[in-house]
């Protein structure tokens, strides 16, 4: 389907045009769900954590200033409300060095992938992505798949400018490491 | 590294687009939907009191004046200043509630049988009054 504008879809929704509301929730329903499932780590709360913010969404759309971005504004509603169930950890401090180790298995990582079908990797892709720490899935998710800038991350989570930079670099070692240990264990399932 | 370097490691940014959005079941939205219509029928029927604190308050004083009157403002009738009522009589000092009724010239002389019809008359009504508010208060909760 193809979507027009949020702020066309918004504008019906405060004229009280409910299916333009499902609209925008089927347009934005699976990064909402994919956020929730980083903090969550279960499929059920995280459809709940997705439909509350949804609703708070709904519920708080006339305060929403049309000039900023709307999915800025939904992500942070999302990020706060699976916060707020699930206590927010603290970011520990991470030193840049340590990413070194990344990127020596990036090679060996690659080609194991590359001999898997594409939804078998798909699957340990996801596995791989769902081991990695709330933050760190939220701010991976964000960076990477929904190419959100550093300062849109700094609005939707809270975190400083370094704070979702150390996110990043220990997410990505933490990634390879966990699709490593993935791998290793299905070629031992496999033999 | 760099944040452009991660920004531009086609590794990562290949893992992530691969593994893509996750997707939620199929009656997502209309759970929300159906969430946002029941709210909505909800609100049609917020409680509003069926009588509001002030008029309550204007109730209450008539109410409790016209008792007070009947009680003791025609205590005069019976035994001097106190209040004589079915052969009961009680020494109460009447004149501040005399003095009321005074200021707004209002005096009437009142038999027992009208002066007891009007007690009850009072009492069911406000008694009524009461059970009326809370059965709507409790119906819309």
């Amino acid at each position: 389907m193809n979507y027009r504008e949020d702020n066309f879809y918004i504008s019906k929704v405060l004229q009280g045009n409910l299916s333009s509301f499902a609209i925008l929730v089927e347009k934005h329903k699976g990064m909402a769900y994919t956020l929730a499932l980083r903090i969550a780590k279960n499929q059920e709360d995280a459809e709940e954590i997705a439909q509350d913010a949804f609703m708070k969404v709904y519920n708080s759309l006339s305060t929403f200033k049309q000039d900023s971005k709307f999915t800025t504004w939904l992500y942070k509603i999302i990020y706060n409300t699976a916060i707020s169930r699930f206590r927010k950890k603290h970011i520990d401090s991470y030193s840049m060095e340590e990413s070194s180790m990344a990127d020596s298995v990036h090679e060996q990582d690659d080609d194991g992938l590359d001999i898997l079908h594409h939804q078998e990797r798909k699957r340990i892709i996801s596995m791989a992505i769902s081991r990695l720490k709330e933050d760190e899935g939220v701010a991976m998710t964000l960076f990477y798949l929904n190419e959100n800038s550093i300062k849109e991350i700094e609005e939707i989570t809270g975190f400083t400018d370094s704070n979702i930079k150390i996110l990043l670099f220990r997410g990505r070692k933490k990634l390879l490491f966990e699709l490593k240990k993935i791998l290793k264990d299905e070629i031992v399932d496999m033999i | 590294m760099s944040l452009e370097e991660i920004k531009k490691d086609p590794f990562i940014k290949s893992l992530f687009d691969e593994g893509g959005k996750e997707h939620p079941s199929d009656k997502f939205t209309d759970q929300i939907i159906n969430t946002i219509k029941a709210q909505s029928k909800e609100s049609a029927f917020v409680y509003t009191p069926v009588i509001s604190k002030n008029v309550w308050l204007v109730i209450a004083f008539f109410g409790v004046s016209l008792f007070a009157y009947l009680l003791l403002g025609s205590a005069e009738q019976g035994q001097g200043q106190g209040l004589n009522l079915y052969g009961y009589s009680l020494n109460v000092d009447t004149s501040i509630i005399k003095g009321v009724f005074s200021k707004i010239a209002f005096s009437f002389e009142i038999s027992p049988i009208l002066k007891t019809s009007l007690l009850a008359l009072i009492f069911f009504t406000f008694s009524n009054l009461i059970i009326f508010e809370l059965r709507s208060r409790s119906f819309f909760k």
